[in-house]
Parts: C-alpha cells; structure tokens; sequence
C-alpha cells in the first residue's frame, strides 16, 4: 500500500537579505493511512516550513510532494484548491488561530462555505455533530471564542479540521500552549479521532513526552536536514543518532526520577545559522562522536533496516541486524 | 538547615479593596541556603503573583499582599520600605524571568545593562564593573564573552539572552535566586544547558533558588522540595522525590498522570488520564475544596468545607482524602 503523503528530496529556499536560506533540505519522508508521523527538533530546524510546504503555503524550490500518488508541487492556487478539504491544519495558539469576530458555530462552518459544500441546513447540521465530536455541547456555536478556555478553543480548531472529512490533519504543536491537565485532554480526542475516522496526523512538536505517546512514526530534523527517521515506537528507547540520543538526555523525564537517574551529559553549544550551516555534518560542531569523515561530508540519511533511516557516519548496523549507537572517542594524551 | 527565605501567610488580592479577588491565599514555603524550592501548578494558580510579591514587584496597589510575613534572616520584607527594597532586589534577591528577550533592554548592549547592575550595588569604577561584567558572563559560559559584551540583545539568541539574564542575576552575589519558567521559552537542548548551569552557580555560591514552573519533571530534575499550587492554594508541599513518586493530593496524582510516560512500545495508544473541566478562575471559587468539582474522589465533605494544608509524614496535603497508600503508611 503506498503512502498517504510523500515527500521527495524537499527542499524550500528563502530569500533573505543575506542569500538564499535553505529552511529545508532534501528531506524526504511519508505519512502512512491512519497513523502519526511526529516530527520532532529544535527551533530553526525547518519543522514548521516543512509543514507549510505540505499545506501549500510556501513556495517548494525543488521535489516532490505527492498526496495519495498525486503531485501537489507545482499547482497554482486555483488548482490546489480541490486538494484543500483532504490536508486540514490545527494551528499552536488557539488563542490567535480563531477569529474573535466570529461565532464558533460560523468558524467551523467556514470550510465547508469557502469548499461551497451542502445548503446552509445540512451544514449546520454537520456543525453541531462536528461539536459533539470533539466534545462541546450545541449551545457552543452561538458562542464566540473569547468565552472558551484555551482546551476548549483548540477543540473548536479541531471541529473546524473535521470540517472537510480531511485524511490529512497537520498539528503544529497542538498542546504546547495547553496546561498539563489540559493537555491530555486534547491529546485523547485527537488519539479517538484517529481511530474512529481513521485519519492520518502530522504532529510537530518539540515535547518527546507527548510524541513517544502519540507518534506511530518519528523524523528528527536539525538545521534544515532529516537527521533521523523510523516507524517504530521503540525509536526513544535506544537512540542512535547522537543528536536524537542528546535530545533525549535534555529532556527532564519522570521515568528518571523514579529510577533515581541524574546528571545527564549535556550538549554543549547552540544550533548554528542557518544562512552559514557548518561544512560536513551539521550537527558535527556539537556532537561528542565527531571524527574528521563527520566535518567533511554532509552524511546521507541511509536506512538501517526495514523501519529506521539515519544520517551519521558513525552508526553502525552488526552482523545481526542490531543498530549500534557511535563509541565514545578515546581521548588522547 | 536553617530557612533563609520564610514566606508564612502570605495572602494576595486584587481589585477594589472593598471587594478584593484574592489570587493566592495562605501560602507558607521557606527555602535553605543553596537548596531549591520547586513551585509548580498550572496558569492561573497564582505561581507567578507569589514570585513577584517576594519582590515585592506586584502591580500595586491594583494587585497587593494583603497579609502575612515575608522572612528574610529577621527582616519581613512585607514590611520593608521601598528604599530598603530597592537594596534587597538584585544584591540579596535576585529574579530571572520567562522571555530572557523582552526582559534585556533592547537598545542597550548588554555590557552596559550588566554593568549598570554592578553599579548600583557596589561602588566600583567603570572599568573595574566591566571586568566584573566579563567575568560574570565567563562564568555562565556565554562563548566569546570579550566580544559579545558589547553586543545588542537582538544579536544573541534566546538561550544567550538567558545567560546574560543569568549573569546579571548573580552580579549581587544574591542569597536567594526567583526563576520564574526560566526554560520555557528556550530550545530543549538549551533548557538543559541553562538547568545546569542554575545548579552549577547554585554549588558556587550556596545561593537558595525558587523555581517557578508549569514543567513538573524540570521541578522533580532539579528541585529538593516542591509545593504543588492549585487555584492560588498550595494543595500539597514536601520533598520532590516523595511527592512525585506518591502523590498524595488527587490534584497533583492527577497532574502526575496526564504528563505520557513510558508509552513506547508497539501496541494501542494507551489512553492519558485527563483531570476533566478547567482551571477555576480568580475570584470563582467554590466554598469548599477549590478543586473538588473536577475531583474524582470528592465526598460531600469537599463541597461543604475546605480542607486546611496539614501535616502527613514528611509533607503537608490539603485534602480530606488524601492517597489511601500513603494513609497506610
């Protein structure tokens, strides 16, 4: 079965006053039917401008992104219009992503008007079923969002997704601005959600708390590059990417308070510009496994085994097919 | 060891005295020299007001204390006049807040705004200041410290703005350090780097910190001892490691439980504990427990009375029916 999205070698150039700024580069990925594909990494690493790419909000210089084997790079507006109802956004602050002017009944009928879908009465029927689905009651489409909580308004944002029967629901960090409690909330509605109307996701987030939860799939980006990639659930457990490895060991997590965990190495330094991005590997300024190869040659992604793809010099696959992580260097004199 | 923060009573309102909105109430914590007291609960639970009225930097009189006692050795800051304040903030308490970039002077170069700092403390000449200046922003790593010194905020990233707030906050050699989500607005990799390096400076000069955070596991990283704040109420307060493995307060068991964890694996998405509703509003409280009407197990008790902060072992619990292992126990 082939993907739901893939993307080919992508790469999106800026124009900025200083040159060209390669936001990302030649990243490639897919997103299966039904399943979450989170992409994880800092900021500036091109996570959101992939996203954009995907929802054809941003120019595409070069590549390919094809939805269910059609291409979408290259379409005019007018002609990417019929692709719209198929990838829906949920935006990170739904305190912004809502307009204050409009009723929450009108918001979410807003897709289906601008698709030109159903007459006013079957449309304001799907509204009040689109806001029981995500758990608000009927009287919450005369409402105005202003007289929601910031939970109550992202499932607004997630109703008016729904709208259009999307296959596609790209999150751009959906829970960060969420409180905790809060958060599992959302987070369970859009877990339901998935399994009832069998919707894929693209979630981004910079939490690997909430993405080992949600994710069925995992593509780390730095400084523009797909630094790793695997659709396997045990992907956290034993990183093998140094900066995957690094972005877990930042993360303060509970399993290591009860098991009385402290003290983890940490990554020194900061992630690089993007308009000057280090020669070779672009992670190899930072990273405590750098050899020479690592400052010379940028590393392809290269896959592993059949669910893991990485780009560093110094991973290596033993005779058994187990992925060994880079050795520390022996430090000299 | 001896306390040398004591907050006790300490009561917050808001609005016109004749009808005031109280936003914290009855909060009592205290910090030891170069030990860290984690603050944590969810916006609105009055986290913040409690940091800035340790500052004594509340908006008043729109926002003030209304009661209770703020210890420092034998002074009540509470008290204080505000000439004597202004020799506390920065030489004996110091506060890093949660936007390292909206918090540096955008047209000053940080030296200047280090330096400045240094001044008004110590009476030493420019020049002396400025090697100060240096040293300090040596001392929280900021790589190329001789030359960025004379750089413009906008030119450093927000995890160098941090160290630069960082800097600045231990120029007095403070006794006690307010981080107020000091990590939030940074980079994963980076918050790791600045958590450490508010430990490093904390082993260095023995400085008491309290950390302010939506974040319980930076709490449970770093932290002795937590208080677990819910609709301006400290609801459970003790050492982290305790709370955090046994919760006994149903609010913090139930904030412990909607954080994933643990949730590789190849099978179902298991489902996350939810606390349902929402965080009640200032001024919006029920009569008996504020957070009875999203509490599983609420009694009729809950509704009716409100439970006191008391005394359970080595931690204080606000509930009536607090963790039955821990009552085994």
């Amino acid at each position: 079965m082939t993907a739901l999205l893939s993307c080919r070698d992508l790469v999106v150039e800026y124009a900025t006053a200083d040159g060209p700024l390669r936001a990302v580069d030649r990243v490639s990925l897919d997103i299966e039917h039904g399943q979450t594909l989170a992409l994880v990494g800092e900021s500036g690493c091109g996570k959101s401008t992939l996203a954009r790419a995907i929802m054809g909000l941003t120019r595409v210089t070069s590549g390919s992104i094809k939805l269910e084997g059609r291409e979408l790079v290259g379409l005019s507006a007018r002609e990417f219009k019929p692709h719209r109802p198929s990838i829906q956004m949920v935006f990170q602050n739904p305190y912004g992503s809502l307009n204050p002017r409009l009723s929450v009944g009108r918001i979410v009928e807003e897709p289906m008007l601008i698709q030109k879908i159903g007459t006013s009465e079957t449309r304001r029927k799907r509204v009040l079923d689109l806001l029981d689905r995500v758990g608000l009651a009927s009287a919450a489409a005369t409402q105005y969002p202003h007289q929601f909580s910031g939970g109550q308004r992202q499932r607004v944002a997630i109703a008016r997704a729904l709208a259009l029967n999307p296959k596609l629901i790209v999150c751009d960090e959906p829970v960060s601005a969420l409180d905790v409690s809060v958060q599992a909330q959302v987070l369970n509605l859009l877990v339901e959600l998935q399994k009832d109307l069998g919707i894929s996701y693209l979630f981004i987030s910079h939490d690997l708390a909430v993405v080992r939860h949600i994710a069925h799939a995992t593509a780390v980006m730095y400084l523009g590059r797909m630094a790793a990639r695997s659709t396997s659930r045990e992907f956290w457990k034993r990183p093998a990417h140094p900066y995957v490895q690094a972005l877990k060991e930042a993360t303060p997590s509970m399993e290591a308070i009860r098991a009385g965990i402290s003290g983890h190495p940490i990554l020194e330094g900061e992630i690089p510009s993007a308009l000057n991005p280090p020669p070779g590997c672009r992670f190899s300024p930072r990273c405590r496994y750098g050899i020479d190869i690592c400052r010379r040659t940028d590393p392809p992604l290269r896959q592993l085994n059949d669910r893991s793809w990485v780009a560093c010099h110094r991973v290596t696959v033993a005779a058994d097919g187990t992925v060994e992580p880079p050795e520390p260097l022996t430090v000299q004199g | 060891m001896k306390p040398i923060l004591e907050v006790r009573d300490l009561s917050i309102e808001a609005g016109p005295k004749a009808h005031p909105i109280p936003l914290v109430q009855d909060v009592s914590f205290s910090v030891a020299e170069g030990s860290t007291l984690a603050i944590v609960g969810e916006s609105g639970c009055g986290k913040s007001v409690t940091a800035m009225a340790l500052m004594r930097i509340l908006p008043e009189p729109a926002v003030r204390i209304s009661e209770g006692e703020i210890r420092f050795c034998d002074e009540d800051l509470v008290a204080a006049p505000e000439r004597r304040m202004q020799e506390i903030r920065g030489n004996i308490i110091s506060m890093i807040f949660q936007d390292p970039i909206a918090s540096l002077n955008p047209i000053q170069t940080i030296g200047d705004q280090i330096i400045e700092v240094i001044r008004t403390h110590q009476s030493i000449s420019k020049r002396e200041a400025r090697k100060r200046a240096i040293a300090l922003l040596q001392s929280v790593r900021l790589p190329d410290a001789e030359k960025r010194i004379n750089y413009y905020p906008h030119r450093l990233s927000g995890g160098m703005c941090q160290r630069v707030m960082i800097a600045m906050a231990m120029a007095g050699s403070p006794r006690v350090i307010i981080a107020d989500e000091p990590t939030t607005a940074l980079d994963t990799t980076v918050q790791a780097q600045v958590m450490a390096l508010l430990r490093k400076a904390q082993t260095e000069t023995g400085t008491a910190i309290i950390l302010i955070t939506h974040n319980l596991a930076t709490a449970a990283e770093s932290a002795k001892d937590v208080a677990v704040m819910y609709a301006g109420r400290i609801i459970e307060y003790g050492p982290v490691r305790e709370v955090f493995i046994a919760p006994a307060h149903p609010y913090t068991q139930g904030l412990l439980g909607a954080i994933p964890d643990n949730a590789d694996g190849d099978g179902e998405i298991a489902k996350l504990t939810e606390i349902s509703g929402n965080v009640p509003r200032p001024g919006t409280l029920p009569q008996g427990c504020a957070f009875e009407p999203r509490c599983k197990s609420a009694q009729p008790q809950c509704r009716q009375q409100r439970p006191e902060l008391t005394m359970s072992g080595a931690r204080k619990v606000a509930c009536f029916f607090p963790n039955a292992e821990l009552a085994a126990q």
